[in-house]
């Protein structure tokens, strides 16, 4: 029996649109698929990977400004004062971590043997970071769960709430650019030679990785007539392989079925899925074919959308940051559509949204979807009334 | 919670070759290019199960403080030269896997996961896995502490930790049946101070080894574990003896 429900009373991002709700849903409302591979060509100019727009000093520099700045506009979106920061439990979801610190760190102690090699062994710095900045009386957690970990610390953070164990946390998704991570997934050979992002087309020809950071207030109680709330997660292990999803598709079909399950809702009360859309190949089918026996268990469909074409692949802070950048694009009034997407493979039985959905003052109810390394698989699902 | 099965290894620095024969003669599974840290983590977690039964909507969660840092050494080196070019599978390998390796291992399809919290990860993991065991989101928790020596960094690049240059890996194994069971998780709580920790539960606090109360639950009806960080913050995890 759950005692309260898990708001979301603040969420912010900084991400390839820019760091403002201002910025944001402008920039990504003025794509569409006449101006999209020319968006892409400018921002690829440099390197095809979806960067931050500022520049910063050094690595540490970029990291501490990005956790500050997410952190400090999602608290002043949910208006919590210094008594009620305090309250916050912290949950942290990343893949590469703070692993760009100690690229820079190592290659210092490469060139002059001076000073430590690694800037930090372990990334328990990061939760006490947040723990100070916050005046947090609670211990942070840090979920390393490939690309679904943001969305997990979200679904724990929503569920404690839920069951009273905490009233409020911050929920923080961090990946910024590390050569580590870039050249890992170019040896894996999963990234796109085209550099134009296509999930589930039959053109798409891989990933392109992206930077951004996001943070997510929690509460018990909603501060905004409009705020969303967590109505059910499910969290599954796909066990085919390491690296690749079970292409039947499965287990991401269980993984969706049952966050409805969970929920007590019906395909038909769903305004949107947000895929989670890598473009890779296996990804294109994979998950294609989950949604397909989604689509056939409840003989209807919902509209699909894909959020990495507009800000990138940003791993395990993917969570937070798609579901960021769908929150603060629903308090504009349209939920984003799918870039790049022009037609899909013969095993396709649906067409991702290609125009933005309205949804000014509307119920809604959006099932997210994420799929990790390691067979880590999470649904989640959120709506306002 | 009922904790049913332990295992616990903590051995000062091994080769990576001992885990792998080690693991060999346990299970089948083909973990030839793991990492140590991998390979102490399946290990630890298989031996934990061994010949026991368990559910598949099993959750996994692994602890660790540090990762698998010699990975994440080899990775550096790598991606520091000229080319960049980083091997696959040392990419993996800095990438948190072990979770994934031990449900393959298990064929456990509930949930896997790896945390950290700084100087309290251990206890933060088993609060999670309370937590879901409580609510029913898994039937069973399979809850470990994995850390793989440090001793190959010089002494300026270690962390100033007493257990970094030792090889651990210990694992407990819990669910909601009392029924033979070694020892019930009654509460995990956790404090602002060690003081606040003192004050709620009426009695002197000092820090103790989780494995160590877990011993002594044998001889005493209620057992305190209790873990502080460098700023004082404080778990204290109830273990009481079990009645069935």
């Amino acid at each position: 029996m759950k005692k309260n429900k898990a708001y979301i009373t603040g969420a912010s991002l900084w991400c390839a649109l820019g760091n403002t709700s201002h910025e944001i849903t402008p920039a990504l409302r003025a794509i569409h698929a006449q101006n999209y591979e020319t968006f892409l060509k400018k921002h690829f100019a440099q390197k095809p990977y979806y960067h931050l727009l500022e520049s910063f000093e050094s690595e540490e520099k970029k990291l501490y400004a990005c956790i500050d700045d997410v952190v400090k506009k999602a608290i002043e979106a949910a208006k919590l004062d210094k008594e009620e920061q305090a309250e916050l439990a912290i949950f942290i979801g990343s893949t590469a971590m703070g692993i760009s610190l100690n690229e820079e760190s190592y290659t210092r102690y490469q060139l002059t043997q001076e000073g430590k090699a690694f800037e930090h062994v372990g990334y328990g710095y990061l939760g006490e970071y947040l723990e100070t900045l916050t005046h947090s009386k609670h211990k942070a957690l840090l979920f390393s769960t490939a690309c679904t970990s943001s969305v997990n610390a979200l679904a724990y953070a929503s569920k404690m709430i839920e069951q009273g164990v905490i009233s409020k946390a911050l929920v923080l998704g961090i990946e910024l650019f590390n050569q580590t991570t870039y050249n890992g997934f170019s040896s894996l050979m999963l990234l796109s030679k085209s550099n134009i992002y296509r999930p589930f087309d039959e053109k798409s020809d891989g990933i392109i990785l992206g930077e951004g950071c996001s943070a997510l207030i929690l509460e018990n109680q909603p501060k905004h007539t409009d705020d969303f709330y967590y109505k059910s997660s499910k969290n599954i292990c796909d066990i085919y392989s390491e690296t690749t999803s079970d292409p039947s598709g499965e287990p991401i079909f269980e993984t969706m079925d049952g966050a409805l399950k969970a929920a007590h809702l019906h395909l038909h009360d769903i305004n949107l899925i947000k895929a989670h859309a890598t473009g890779s190949e296996n990804n294109n089918t994979s998950e294609a074919n989950a949604l397909n026996l989604l689509f056939e268990k409840y003989k209807t469909h919902a509209p699909v959308t894909a959020l990495k074409p507009f800000i990138g692949h940003t791993l395990g802070a993917s969570g937070c940051n798609e579901i960021a950048l769908m929150l603060l694009c629903a308090k504009e009034g349209f939920l984003p559509h799918t870039l790049g997407f022009e037609k899909g493979t013969p095993k396709t039985s649906f067409t991702p949204m290609r125009e933005p959905f309205t949804c000014k003052d509307k119920p809604l109810s959006i099932l997210f979807n994420f799929v990790a390394f390691g067979g880590n698989t999470t649904s989640l699902i959120l709506a306002r009334d | 919670m009922y904790i049913h099965h332990t295992y616990e290894l903590l051995e000062p620095t091994q080769e990576l070759t001992l885990y792998k024969q080690k693991l060999a003669s346990l299970c089948k599974i083909n973990l030839r290019r793991a990492n140590k840290f991998n390979l102490l983590a399946v290990y630890g977690a298989l031996s934990c199960l061994q010949n026991k039964n368990f559910s598949s909507n099993m959750g996994i969660y692994v602890a660790t403080e540090y990762g698998p840092v010699e990975s994440m050494v080899s990775v550096l080196e790598q991606v520091s030269k000229k080319d960049g070019i980083i091997m696959p599978f040392d990419f993996l390998g800095i990438n948190t896997n072990a979770s994934f390796y031990i449900a393959q291992a298990l064929k456990a399809k509930g949930k896997h996961m790896m945390l950290t919290a700084h100087q309290q990860s251990f206890e933060k993991a088993l609060e999670l896995a309370y937590f879901d065991v409580t609510y029913a989101d898994v039937e069973d928790a399979l809850i470990g502490q994995v850390e793989a020596s440090l001793e190959f960094l010089k002494p300026l690049h270690q962390p100033s930790d007493e257990e970094v240059c030792f090889d651990k890996s210990c694992w407990i194994y819990a669910n909601q049946n009392p029924t033979n069971a070694l020892a019930k998780i009654e509460r995990i709580e956790s404090f602002e101070s060690i003081e606040k920790a003192e004050e709620h539960h009426h009695t002197t606090l000092s820090l103790t080894s989780f494995w160590e109360q877990l011993q002594s639950v044998k001889e005493k009806e209620i057992s305190l574990h209790v873990k502080s960080d460098e700023r004082g913050k404080c778990m204290v995890i109830t273990l009481v003896k079990p009645h069935y």
